[in-house]
């Protein structure tokens, strides 16, 4: 059997199993709020703390107004949030799941979709609050945001596929996970999640976002969401082709490193 | 797909150690540069040609020394070691029995625990529900089960991964050292459900250093050494081989230590 078929092959069957990932993903959500008094409510005070803060200060370094700038801050960081999310823990996936991968059979993949039932949860209760805050802060709300929907499938797929990359090579260069928290640290300030686009093209920074696809994944479902109308055309060309580039860099890794993961754990 | 098998055609695995022990970090590169020592690279041939085939209803037996690739030999089989050379293929649902020990969601109840392990065994969670009561009683761990497991003991997660494991219903049951391993303190028990276990299993592959126990369950047996098979035929013959060769090499020992007693 050629490298490619079995890994179509356990893709499949691991799809097939999502008992199996999704019961361990939500596990894992509750176990991290295990013993906690104030429990998956901190995801809520978290956000809203964090959007509070930053929203304000923010909101007056860049003079923006309040009722439109705390609804972007807040959609962006949700965003922001998935995306690092399952980059990071990706890495983690198969190194934390050692245990399990030299002693069962399961497909490894099933490691990895447990990572992104993992962070879902959080995000999409970001999206819920997300929606308290327009209505809080007066915001139009309408049918035009259900545009985000194809958005979310684009932002889910990367995503797996970055956790998917980040599982093999992180299991053979273990540096890997460490580069990434760093770099992603440096990314969140020089993604458009602070400062919105027309603030960076007024002063002659566009390229600060038109180079970094993770602006394109954010803008996806802010755009949406922020001005109930469909993402403009680049950003879906861009997301598209992002994706199609990111599943054959994860078709390289798995393909190279597949059948070499249980003997470098 | 009716028939199951295990094919074995020319298999061996390397485990290449030297890269995960020594020098691969910046201080041993930096020490490296200094010294202009080579790297050197450390690999075990785990197997070596081994072709083995199984047939359903074939009752396979390991024996060979410590480190011979018998847990190797099993890991191959069950598909949790792609083999570096030659081809494996097992037909079947696979229902591996390897070791206790590991696996565990430490922070997590008994209950949740046995969840787990019933799922990535391979059961459906209906089935799993239903037997959770049996496997809770078999377990005898009691309100245990309500603690997270990282606050039991060795014993305890063998009860706990064995109950699970014992209650699924295997095709191809690929044991290693799981009997006679000393460390289940209620064997009296297990060797009974394991019996049952075992008589269920369609083929049934076990590494045990318990010769008894191969001539009772075994209608054949494989005898492994430095990672090649060095017999494989009728459990009487390969058996008695191998006491001969063990005993030979026991003469220096005192007379009463005989293979059995291994």
């Amino acid at each position: 059997m050629t490298p490619l078929r079995k890994i179509s092959r356990d893709q499949v069957a691991a799809l097939k199993n999502w008992r199996v990932w999704w019961h361990l993903g939500m596990a894992d959500v509750r176990n991290r709020f295990a013993k906690s008094f104030v429990g998956p409510t901190w995801i809520l005070l978290n956000l809203a703390l964090w959007v509070g803060g930053m929203g304000i200060i923010y909101g007056t370094l860049f003079q923006q107004p309040l009722d439109t700038y705390l609804p972007f801050l807040t959609i962006g960081f949700v965003c922001w949030g998935f995306l690092s999310q399952t980059i990071t823990d990706g890495g983690n996936a198969f190194v934390f799941a050692e245990g399990y991968i030299k002693q069962f059979t399961y497909p490894k993949q099933i490691y990895v979709l447990r990572v992104i039932v993992n962070a879902s949860v959080p995000f999409m209760i970001g999206v819920l609050i997300f929606l308290a805050v327009v209505l809080a802060m007066g915001q139009p709300i309408g049918p035009g945001m259900l545009w985000v929907l194809p958005g979310l499938v684009l932002v889910l797929l990367v995503s797996y596929l970055h956790a998917l990359i980040m599982a093999y090579a992180s299991a053979r260069f273990r540096d890997l996970p460490h580069g990434m928290t760093a770099l992603l640290q440096v990314l969140m300030f020089v993604t458009p999640i602070f400062f919105t686009v027309e603030t960076l093209a007024k002063r002659g920074l566009d390229f600060v976002y038109k180079y970094n696809p993770l602006y394109y994944l954010i803008d996806v479902v802010r755009h949406p969401l922020t001005k109930l109308e469909p993402a403009p055309t680049e950003v879906y060309v861009v997301t598209i082709l992002y994706m199609l580039v990111a599943a054959l860099v994860a078709m390289f890794v798995a393909i190279r490193l597949d059948r070499r993961i249980v003997y470098i754990l | 797909m009716s028939s199951l098998s295990i094919t074995l055609k020319d298999v061996g695995v390397r485990f290449d150690i030297g890269t995960a022990a020594d020098g691969h970090t910046l201080k041993g590169f930096l020490a490296n540069l200094k010294n202009r020592a080579p790297r050197q690279t450390n690999v075990v041939e785990a197997l070596r040609g081994v072709s083995l085939e199984i047939r359903a209803g074939e009752r396979v037996g390991l024996i060979g020394h410590n480190g011979a690739g018998k847990s190797t030999l099993l890991k191959v089989m069950a598909g949790i070691y792609p083999p570096t050379a030659g081809r494996a293929r097992t037909i079947g649902h696979v229902c591996p029995l390897f070791e206790f020990a590991t696996g565990f969601e430490y922070n997590r109840s008994g209950w949740e625990n046995i969840r787990i392990r019933a799922m990535l065994l391979g059961m459906q969670p209906d089935e799993i529900e239903a037997k959770l009561p049996e496997i809770a009683d078999f377990s005898e761990l009691g309100k245990f089960l309500d603690y997270p497991v990282r606050t039991y003991s060795t014993g305890m997660f063998v009860r706990l991964a064995f109950a699970v494991s014992t209650s699924v219903n295997p095709e191809i049951l690929l044991l290693d050292e799981v009997m006679g391993a000393g460390d289940l303190a209620f064997t009296e028990k297990a060797n009974v459900r394991m019996r049952e276990f075992m008589d269920q299993g369609k083929i049934l592959v076990f590494s045990s250093h318990s010769l008894n126990l191969l001539a009772e369950y075994c209608n054949r047996t494989v005898w492994m050494d430095h990672g090649r098979v060095l017999e494989d035929g009728p459990t009487n013959t390969v058996v008695n081989a191998y006491k001969v060769h063990a005993l030979g090499r026991s003469t220096m020992l005192p007379s009463n230590q005989t293979a059995d007693a291994v």
